[in-house]
């Protein structure tokens, strides 16, 4: 796929899936982008949505549970859904892990949509306090194991507010990219960079806050950042952060704040969506996706040089390890060291199906 | 899908994959800490190299269900390769080093002379990461993979002659090499 530009379709499953994305089309989102799967025709008939895929469930002469019969109803709606995802950049499927449809239907969406070559991101509502701690936990390990990056989103009874702007977020940030289709590079970067993170994040959380006006950038990066414990803090291995703003607001202003939050996590990679929204006039909003290392990470190289030695001459390879060396002494640093390498074969061959 | 493990040593290629750490200068008294961990270090030069990483990499399924496509390991590679490969070490050491030694022995006649120090840090990188660029072009140029990106945990990843469409299979190589780190000594 040569498109620089992200895409992304939103897949709303089961009640609260299909809440968000008519959320969603009420903040301005294309139908065309939204797809919503039920087993309900009801709820399905009443969806803001162009795509609409019924699960049904013809299995009902087996004794299974509802979530059994939503994944086997997936995989009949597998071929339509493919075709649908197969133009996308970004999948986005928003369900709620409690819910039969979303729980047993979203992994196999999940995992066509990954097939199709889409990034799946995940926004799963987890209701709090975790009313049945083993149910969900599998649950959520199967969305994990389809899914690029998972986002957890915390919900308290049925309010699935926090669902819609988990969402709200990672839309916000794609569609600042796309709308840049036409600006500089410096925004097609955070589209690069945006699809990097999500595609690598094995699990992210979401933190929103909302604050009125620039002016208050450290205040409200403060307020966001509170929702993080300092062990979480120090552990953000990366970071995607949206400010949707309205219209008055400059890109220099959204650099304050993306200044502020690089400033407050210096160890992590960050990137940065920005959304002009006519309805922020008074108002910005600001979502952080963030992902935390895993223990051992702290211990891996800093930097990877890959090359091929049957092409790539001794003085070049030398030249872009002395680069490497002059941006370290650029930054305060003595330079690089070499602290171990192998040799590996890789196979340009495609495989053959026996 | 099941696949052939089997292939001929013409359907491989040979690519390196050389770990580099970030070094900071020693403190100047025994009970001087660094001016720099390695650390803070190689986060501020990510700045620069993630202004430049390309391409994310997809995940396709047939590269997915082919882990056995990939063989590491120092057999049979041929002694001109191996030697190319030290050689290539060495000069890369050499001139690494030579680069030290400068700035350890700039950094003492600062201290002893008190000169201004007029270097302009983000001028050099940029040159240097111009420097990085025009490498890469030149191997994409011979239709190559040459690019710039990160590995999973933010690690930055210079990949330069690596076969073209390799880059999930490359991905699929460093988060290998991310699961079994060796612990760096700040």
């Amino acid at each position: 796929m040569s498109r620089s530009v992200p895409d992304i379709l939103v897949i709303g499953v089961g009640g609260a899936g299909i809440a968000t994305i008519n959320a969603l089309a009420q903040m301005g989102m294309s139908r065309q982008q939204l797809v919503a799967v039920d087993f309900d025709s009801t709820e399905l008939a009443e969806a803001i949505a162009e795509h609409r895929l019924q699960l049904r469930d013809s299995t009902h002469d087996r004794p299974q549970s509802r979530a059994d019969a939503a994944r086997h109803a997936a995989m009949v709606i597998d071929r339509p859904f493919s075709d649908l995802v197969r133009q996308t950049e970004i999948v986005l499927i928003v369900f709620n892990l409690s819910g039969d449809a979303g729980s047993g239907a979203a992994p196999v969406l999940a995992a066509s949509a990954v097939k199709a070559g889409a990034t799946v991101v995940s926004v799963v509502a987890v209701r709090e306090p975790k009313e049945s701690q083993a149910s969900l936990d599998p649950a959520l390990s199967t969305i994990q194991a389809t899914s690029h990056t998972v986002v957890p989103v915390k919900i308290e009874g049925n309010d699935v507010r926090s669902l819609h702007k988990a969402a709200l977020g990672v839309v916000s940030a794609v569609r600042a990219v796309a709308d840049s289709r036409e600006g500089t590079s410096y925004r097609q970067q955070y589209a690069t960079d945006l699809v990097m993170y999500l595609s690598n994040a094995r699990r992210a959380s979401f933190v929103e806050a909302q604050a009125k006006g620039v002016r208050h950038a450290s205040k409200a990066v403060s307020r966001l950042l509170s929702a993080l414990s300092p062990g979480e803090l120090d552990d953000v291995a990366s970071f995607i952060l949206v400010v949707r703003a309205g219209a008055d607001e400059t890109e220099a202003d959204f650099d304050e704040f993306f200044a502020a939050v690089a400033q407050r996590l210096p160890l992590a990679q960050g990137a940065f969506g920005a959304a002009y929204d006519p309805t922020c006039e008074y108002g910005v909003y600001l979502y952080l996706l963030f992902t935390t290392h895993r223990q051992h990470e702290r211990y891996s190289p800093r930097h990877f040089v890959v090359w091929n030695p049957t092409i790539v001459s001794s003085r070049d390879y030398a030249a872009l390890v002395t680069a490497l060396g002059d941006i370290a002494r650029a930054e305060g640093g003595l330079g690089v060291r070499r602290i171990d390498g192998q040799h590996v074969h890789i196979g340009v061959r495609e495989l053959v199906p026996m | 899908m099941n696949c052939s493990p089997h292939q001929s040593d013409d359907d491989r290629i040979i690519v390196v994959i050389d770990k580099y750490q970030v070094i900071v200068p020693a403190p100047k008294a025994a009970d001087e800490a660094p001016p720099q961990s390695w650390r803070e270090v190689a986060v501020r030069m990510n700045k620069y190299l993630m202004r430049v990483a390309v391409g994310v990499p997809r995940l396709v399924a047939f590269v997915l269900e082919g882990a056995a496509n990939l063989i590491s390991g120092l057999a049979r590679v041929p002694d001109a390769v191996t030697k190319h490969i030290e050689g290539a070490h060495v000069e890369a050491d050499i001139a690494e080093a030579s680069k030290q030694q400068l700035v350890e022995q700039q950094s003492q006649l600062l201290v002893t002379s008190s000169l201004p120090n007029d270097a302009r840090p983000d001028d050099e990188a940029k040159a240097a990461l111009e420097r990085v660029l025009q490498i890469l072009a030149k191997y994409r140029a011979m239709g190559v993979d040459a690019y710039v990106t990160f590995a999973e945990n933010g690690a930055p990843v210079i990949v330069c002659g690596a076969p073209s469409g390799s880059a999930e299979q490359i991905r699929r190589l460093i988060t290998e090499e991310l699961k079994n780190p060796k612990p760096i000594p700040d």
